[in-house]
């Protein structure tokens, strides 16, 4: 057994009596069956097909602190303005360091029937809508987030509602003494034919050594519309796992677009399941990896039934000597006629270090289907940087200019226009270059 | 003003232009003719400064300055514009705003103020209305999804804008209807000051119906072989070029 595994087996052992739902029958069952799943399957090695380019064995070795005695309540940030992220929304829950930070966080002005629960109330008393999403999965890190869990958000929209403003769910790590484990979870139950844009950012502050284990599900039923955008800010020294699992019932439609900026190690998996006729989800993404990052996604749509729909475009940019991994997958079951599912992952090498890998998967058990999937890793178009150079465009512009024009389509969905403008300014200075802060202004 | 001398240039190991002499000195309109695979398009990407050609001899100097030594973008910002025979489809830039990365570029060179975004389109404006391109191109992706007649008005509209002191136009008229053509040939005209100077490439002699050259040279096997005004155009339209090559092979 890993050092890492082993260390949290002993935590868990030591500390479980304290989390939330602590002595609550159904609670400490669920964490127990979750906690062996986690112990069973260990932290997956790069001898696993899925984890074949993602090498977490640098995580094995740590000892991370996932859970102690220390009052972690007090954070020293005293407002949110005093962080480098985006305002767009009156709807904010903060998180710092695994737990829900009340001060920094609005939630006060949700319309009716916009339920927002902590985790922590829900498993301190036994909630079956918790319990629910604490099971039924076999990968590791999902059960070890299910064993961990303490806090997080759950957000219900009751039927037919309409949240008039997104609501921003920011998960922080802080630097402390020791590597720290976060085990963030957002869980977002829409309600037949309700509509909601949700905002899951991570971002660490002062390059604080930590890994973070995050878990978003998304339960979207009948008619309903749920826009789910995740951004990731990390530092070198910060490690980040994330999952999303959507479920998509009858003629409602998900949209999830994973924006990675990488940290350390980051392996985002966005699971889909279309589950009822006219389910339709879109997947989005855009990771830009530079020296000693790593990111990797991996994809999973699953056409259960027939006349769903799903459309992928994902989009890397590899800089350095840093690595970037696409893995998607399509798997159609064999009644799921007439469905359509799209697929395109482009990807953009720009230095001879950096590698990019990218594997489409399509597994087709029906036959009345129109699947189209597409993978590319190119260079900077020379006839393109000539032109803007013969134009009087020095080449660092140029560079930056066409670099983000490459990811221009990917942020452009983002219809929150201070967010949109917001990750525009964040793509064009991981392009490394100066003289070009106007590019956002260019529509 | 341009001063080409000998100039030989090779791509990989075969020598395209082998010794080309051109003065072009300013106001004035040189229209270079020749055959295909004559190294017309060479002669405009080496003059601009694309990669991909080895300089094997001679020298190219603008306004006195070594040419080969700088970079395209140092280039433009001396006054050299190239208007490009395919114009790049550059899908997420935005028009507009290369183009003010384009003119700031220059300016900054020039050790000249940048321009704030209301000055650069009230220029846009102005220059809109002079060459006649459709507003509508404006705020498009560059040259995305234009039509050709469209991109060649957008190289002359360009052109309008960043007002080089050299205008290399490389094959402007291929693919180009009459209208096209005869639009173009306009927007041309309108910036024929007496100081800009202009090196017209073509196969054709048909643009030179609408923009009348003051010297005209035939580029044939890597050499101007000929040179002489308007009517040595005229008569390569009846002739065509092979008289020219045979003359140069019993030369």
């Amino acid at each position: 057994m890993s050092t890492m595994v082993q260390g949290l087996v002993e935590q868990f052992r030591e500390h479980a009596d304290k989390l939330p739902g602590a002595g609550k029958a159904r609670v400490e069952a669920v964490r127990e069956r979750a906690l062996s799943q986690f112990e069973a399957n260990g932290i997956p090695t790069v001898k696993l097909e899925d984890w074949k380019y993602t090498d977490v064995r640098t995580l094995h070795e740590l000892n991370y602190v996932a859970l102690d005695e220390s009052d972690m309540s007090d954070p020293d940030i005293r407002q949110l303005s005093d962080l480098p992220l985006p305002n767009f929304t009156p709807h904010v829950a903060v998180f710092v360091d695994g737990e829900y930070c009340a001060h920094l966080s609005n939630t006060n002005a949700l319309p009716n029937g916009v339920e927002l629960h902590t985790i922590g109330s829900l498993l301190d008393c036994e909630s079956p809508a918790i319990i629910g999403h604490m099971e039924g999965f076999d990968a590791a890190f999902p059960s070890l987030n299910s064993a961990l869990l303490r806090d997080g958000v759950y957000i219900d929209l009751a039927a037919e509602t309409v949240l008039d403003a997104p609501i921003h769910v920011i998960f922080l790590v802080r630097q402390l003494d020791a590597p720290r484990l976060n085990s963030a979870r957002l869980i977002i139950n829409a309600q037949k034919n309700s509509r909601c844009t949700i905002v899951e950012s991570h971002y660490c502050l002062n390059g604080a050594e930590s890994l973070t284990n995050a878990m978003t599900q998304i339960d979207a039923h009948d008619g309903a519309y749920v826009r789910h955008h995740r951004i990731q800010i990390d530092a070198p020294a910060t490690h980040h796992i994330g999952n999303v699992f959507a479920t998509v019932d009858k003629d409602a439609t998900v949209e999830t677009c994973s924006f990675a900026f990488g940290g350390g190690i980051t392996r985002i998996d966005v699971n889909a399941d279309l589950v009822g006729s006219g389910a339709n989800v879109v997947l989005n993404g855009l990771f830009m990896v530079n020296d000693g990052q790593h990111i990797d996604h991996h994809t999973r749509v699953r056409h259960r039934v027939g006349h769903t729909y799903s459309a992928e475009n994902y989009k890397g940019i590899a800089d350095g000597n840093g690595r970037g991994v696409f893995n998607g997958k399509i798997l159609v079951e064999k009644d799921a006629q007439k469905i359509e599912a799209l697929q395109s992952s482009k990807n953009l090498l720009l230095s001879d270090g950096a590698e990019i890998d990218t594997k489409p998967e399509l597994e087709i058990y029906a036959d009345d289907v129109k699947c189209a999937h597409g993978a590319t890793v190119g260079q900077l178009d020379d006839d393109a940087f000539f032109y803007l150079r013969s134009r009087g465009i020095d080449e660092q512009t140029a560079h930056s200019i066409l670099t983000f024009a490459f990811a221009a389509d990917i942020s452009g969905n983002i219809d929150i226009v201070p967010l949109r403008e917001w990750l525009e300014q964040l793509i064009i200075e991981r392009t490394h270059t100066k003289g070009v802060n106007e590019i956002e202004n260019s529509d | 003003m341009l001063e080409i001398s000998n100039l030989q240039v090779a791509v990989g190991n075969k020598p395209i232009l082998k010794g080309l002499n051109l003065n072009v000195n300013p106001g004035e309109v040189h229209a270079i003719m020749g055959p295909n695979g004559s190294g017309k398009s060479t002669l405009a990407h080496v003059v601009a400064g694309r990669e991909g050609y080895e300089i094997t001899g001679g020298s190219v100097t603008f306004k006195g300055k070594d040419l080969l030594e700088l970079a395209p973008e140092e280039r433009a910002g001396e006054g050299v514009f190239l208007a490009f025979q395919y114009p790049v489809e550059i899908p997420g830039v935005n028009n507009v705003y290369m183009l003010k990365a384009a003119l700031n570029g220059l300016r900054k060179y020039r050790g000249q103020a940048e321009l704030d975004a209301v000055d650069f389109l009230k220029l846009v404006k102005a220059k809109t209305k002079s060459v006649g391109i459709d507003d509508g191109l404006l705020n498009r992706p560059v040259n995305t999804g234009f039509s050709g007649g469209e991109k060649k008005r957008n190289e002359v509209f360009q052109m309008s804008v960043l007002e080089p002191q050299l205008a290399i136009l490389d094959e402007t008229d291929s693919g180009l209807d009459i209208d096209a053509l005869k639009a173009v040939g306009d927007g041309v005209n309108q910036l024929r000051d007496g100081e800009r100077s202009f090196v017209v490439v073509t196969h054709y002699q048909r643009l030179l119906d609408y923009i009348v050259p003051d010297f005209v040279h035939v580029l044939a096997d890597g050499r101007i072989v000929r040179s002489g005004d308007r009517k040595l155009a005229l008569e390569l339209e009846e002739r065509g070029y092979d008289w020219l090559k045979d003359e140069t092979v019993a030369a």
